[in-house]
């Protein structure tokens, strides 16, 4: 076909969609449609894609993960929450393989990980009594120990009252019988007065029969990442330090995940009236939120961790406070705390602030405080049980992350000390820890030489050491922040992050397009291959584990969605493109008795649906880049936690792009131009001869 | 039936054609028949017509309805074949032409007048008139315009230009049909009932329009019609009927 010739094909198509208006309309209107959710619909997976990469990310994976060959799981950084942590086999010397991978362009940083699952014991309020008890005791400090037993004889006394209630409800239970002998003996002054002559036994009964009898105990588990801490904070933008401070370099340390430390390790009671307060900020009321009520309600349930912790002085100041904000003359601690707890909407807010200023600084209002040790407790890959205290330096948060419960997965722990609890060392580094240790135990002496003079505790030493062949560890004593193990062992070499084993190594790149992190995958391989490395490198994507699938699924569902739709477009476009062939019979086979090739009415069909194509998918991507754009300023709200994940915040903001826009209307185009082959086909076997009149 | 008869036509000039065999025969058609199968039967519209048609002759093709008219314009025409026979369009069998090759040869050689005008409705008066020319795609911008221009006016249409079919009248439509027919100055017009659709008094300008046309330009015309009046106009007229030529010999008018 000529060149003059196309242009009167265009002139007639454009005409021809403008004639046919209604045709035009219902084939435009189905084509703007498709557009216009391709569009919105590749808009909001690619928002979420980003937001989820950006989470991911910044925030855990980095871009790519390498882990061992050997692995016998897949690499899952949020884990099989079901079964377990996957098995992937380590990295026996993270050196090495930075070395290498830090020589692949593209490779910014790579950061030694390794996650594992640890409990913390919280104990509970009685051990904390103990526990403060037994620190006495074992300074030597008679003072305190004074002081101490009275508070613990205080206490036993509550649960002692609490307990006889509590056997009064179960009227003839049997099972109270041996709890309730027990408590009485700890409640008896025959008890206290026969106390100094086996503290340490008798503190022995008090751990093993009178603690359990408060049901609050428990242990916490927590999930961590070991690393590099200096390099995770350099590498991973998400970071944020939100109370204490860094984890000095070389020195063993914990840092909370701040959400987890909030929700898990706060408080119970704190807690919830947190949790009945940022409901009650999204305007739900205590009168019409029956979850509210039963928040409250388990709130009120509660008041012993409140009562438990309160020193007789303590106890004496809440309860005539409590007095005097309940305009109360009577009733005891127990009572009037509880009806404190009752809140309603009209008291809430004035209880809450009551509560942070008259209680909390009278309780433990965490389970761990900042500065203190911790001691965590996993099993190592041997199978055995390994603990190790802690020192928890502070609280971070994955910014735009926090309300999201996969940005509260982790907390952060030194990779040295992660090491120690997974258990995994190589035998250079074992050798070096002996060697420590053996520095580290003439310290150990030397201190221990210098509480001796002070306290002239020779006679402590036994009973200590007694009371530990009885079977008592150390976790009793963590609470109270006394760093149990040698200083010496908290510190290491910086170096040393480098040179050990690591579970997984996390790759940021600087270049972070799909199409690069793909490309750096590959060069990273065949780095790891040259230098006899069997390794696996995989994006965020297949390293979040089912959670990489997300975006994949969401992408698929839409396409699916789409297809579907362009189908049916399909099904009518081609019918009422027939229909229009029919009624332009004459026409066109007038156009071919005048010397119109067959190419060149087929040709025109399909300018028509081009032109018809352009102007509707156009104007559909349009309408859509301007609804993203309206959106992209207000923003989608997170409905959840989860969401809030998947947003990278509480808002997700999509925004388009011309490459969106331009595939869309390319895609529509082609469908367009694929339902007007069929018609397009038939027009042009129109015979020229149906122009002459209809007589034979 | 002896073919070749009659009417020594001048050869105005126009169309130096590849001179062919059969002296100055533009068309030229020997035993041609057209069958046209109708459900299981066969209908015979053709059965064997011998013609020919001079350059620069202005022939009626005169029968009643169904008597073949229309069949032998589409023959001649190059919009179908025929089924037994040969049809010779200047110079060329239209039976060993493919079906690309007919319609350049339309293209090329041919002009059609319908009898419904059929015009593009989509274009307006000058851009149908256009329209063959951009299908050649020979001719420039300028040129082309020119043509156009000067074939416009002598349909006397200058002032419809820009109007589109659907406003004008039926000769006013017929006209640019013709102009449409012969702005490529094709060696053969042909026209089917092309007064059928006009009043009488328009019909006889239309016809008076081709014959002044065919004087001044010496362009070739083959018409149907049934009308006696405007068979009139003929250099001759030749009958048919059951698909048949009754007599090529109709004498001028």
């Amino acid at each position: 076909m000529n060149l003059t010739a196309a242009g009167i094909l265009w002139r007639i198509a454009l005409r021809n969609v403008w004639r046919n208006r209604m045709k035009s309309l219902i084939v435009g209107f189905i084509l703007f449609l498709g557009t216009g959710i391709i569009v919105f619909g590749n808009a909001l997976v690619d928002a979420v894609d980003d937001g989820m990469t950006r989470s991911v990310t910044q925030s855990v994976s980095g871009h790519l993960q390498v882990y061992s060959d050997q692995a016998k799981d897949k690499l899952a950084l949020f884990g099989d929450q079901f079964a377990g942590m996957p098995d992937i086999g380590n990295i026996p010397d993270f050196h090495a393989l930075a070395e290498v991978a830090r020589k692949v362009p593209n490779v910014e940083a790579v950061v030694p990980m390794g996650i594992d699952f640890a409990l913390g014991f919280q104990g509970n309020e009685i051990d904390r009594w103990l526990a403060r008890l037994r620190q006495a005791v074992r300074d030597g400090d008679e003072a305190k120990i004074a002081q101490r037993k009275e508070e613990v004889r205080a206490v036993i006394e509550r649960v002692n009252a609490e307990l006889a209630s509590a056997a009064q409800l179960v009227a003839g239970g049997t099972e109270y019988a041996s709890d309730m002998e027990n408590a009485k003996r700890a409640a008896s002054p025959e008890f206290w007065a026969a106390f100094d002559q086996d503290r340490l036994g008798n503190l022995e009964f008090l751990e093993n029969r009178i603690a359990p009898l408060e049901q609050t105990l428990g242990d916490v588990g927590l999930m961590f990442l070991g690393t590099d801490l200096a390099a995770f904070e350099r590498n991973f933008d998400r970071f944020e330090l939100v109370e204490g401070t860094r984890v000095p370099e070389g020195q063993r340390g914990f840092l909370f995940n701040h959400g987890f430390y909030e929700e898990v390790m706060k408080h119970r009671v704190a807690r919830d009236l947190d949790r009945i307060k940022r409901r009650m900020d999204e305007r739900f009321t205590l009168a019409d939120d029956a979850e509210l009520r039963s928040w409250r309600d388990l709130m009120v349930g509660q008041y012993r961790r409140v009562l438990f912790q309160l020193d007789r002085q303590a106890a004496e100041s809440v309860l005539s406070g409590l007095r005097t904000l309940l305009g109360r003359t009577d009733g005891d601690l127990p009572t009037l705390l509880q009806d404190f707890l009752k809140v309603d909407d009209a008291n809430f807010a004035t209880r809450y602030a009551w509560f942070y200023e008259h209680i909390a600084p009278h309780i433990q209002l965490y389970a761990a405080n900042i500065g203190e040790s911790i001691p965590l407790q996993a099993y190592t890959k041997a199978g055995y049980s390994k603990s190790v205290n802690v020192k928890v330096y502070g609280t971070y948060k994955f910014k735009g992350l926090e309300k999201s419960d996969i940005g509260k997965t982790f907390n952060l722990l030194d990779m040295v000390t992660f090491r120690d609890l997974y258990g995994l060392m190589t035998p250079e580094r074992r050798a070096e820890v002996a060697a420590l240790r053996e520095k580290a135990g003439l310290k150990d002496v030397k201190r221990e030489d210098a509480e001796a003079a002070l306290f002239g505790g020779g006679g402590a030493e036994p009973l200590e050491k007694k009371a530990e062949s009885a079977g008592f560890d150390e976790f009793g004593d963590a609470g109270v922040g006394k760093v149990v193990r040698s200083d010496a062992l908290q510190q290491f070499d910086p170096a040393e992050i480098e040179r050990g084993v690591a579970l997984n190594a996390a790759v940021i790149l600087t270049d972070s397009r799909p199409e690069k992190i793909a490309e750096t995958r590959a060069a990273l391989l065949a780095a790891f291959e040259a230098a006899g490395m069997k390794m696996r490198v995989v994006d965020w994507k297949e390293a979040a584990g089912m959670l990489g699938d997300l975006v994949t699924v969401a992408r698929t569902v839409l396409w699916v969605i789409v297809v579907i739709m362009l189908l049916v477009a399909l099904v009518i476009i081609n019918n009422s493109m027939v229909i229009a062939t029919m009624e332009r019979v004459k026409e066109i086979g007038t156009m071919r008795a005048v010397g119109a090739q067959r190419s060149f009415i087929a040709a025109l069909f399909v300018a028509e649906t081009t032109v018809l194509g352009f102007l509707s998918g156009g104007v559909g991507a349009l309408c859509a880049a301007g609804g993203i754009l309206l959106w992209g300023k207000v923003g989608l709200p997170a409905q959840n936690a989860f969401m809030t994940f998947l947003f990278s915040g509480p808002r997700l903001y999509p925004t388009v792009t011309l490459s969106h826009l331009l595939a869309a209307v390319l895609l529509i185009l082609f469908f367009a131009l694929i339902s007007t082959l069929y018609p397009a086909a038939l027009a042009a076997r129109i015979l020229p001869r149906v122009a002459m009149s209809e007589e034979g | 039936m002896p073919s070749k008869t009659e009417t020594p036509s001048s050869p105005t000039g126009a169309s130096g054609s590849a001179a062919s065999g059969a002296q100055s025969a533009l068309v030229e058609l020997v035993g041609a028949k057209k069958d046209y199968p109708l459900g299981r039967t066969v209908v015979s519209a053709l059965r064997g017509v011998d013609l020919v048609v001079r350059r620069g002759e202005f022939v009626a093709l005169a029968g009643p309805s169904g008597s073949g008219k229309t069949t032998l314009l589409n023959l001649v025409g190059c919009v179908d074949v025929a089924t037994a026979g040969t049809v010779r369009v200047d110079g060329h069998d239209t039976g060993r032409l493919s079906e690309k090759a007919l319609t350049q040869l339309r293209l090329e050689a041919l002009g059609f007048i319908f009898q419904s005008f059929n015009l593009i409705a989509v274009l307006d008066v000058f851009q149908n008139i256009e329209f063959p020319l951009l299908l050649q795609g020979k001719l420039g911008k300028g040129e082309r315009a020119e043509r156009v221009r000067s074939i416009v006016e002598k349909v006397g249409l200058t002032q419809q230009m820009k109007q589109r079919p659907a406003e004008l009248s039926g000769g006013q439509r017929q006209r640019v049909a013709i102009a449409r027919a012969l702005v490529t100055r094709p060696r053969l017009v042909l026209a089917d009932e092309p007064t059928a659709n006009l009043d009488s008094e328009t019909g006889e300008r239309i016809i008076d329009l081709m014959r002044e046309l065919n004087h001044t330009e010496g362009t070739t015309f083959l018409f149907s019609t049934h009308d006696p009046k405007i068979m009139t106009h003929a250099d001759r007229v030749v009958h048919i009927a059951d698909g048949r030529v009754l007599d090529a010999a109709a004498g001028h008018a």
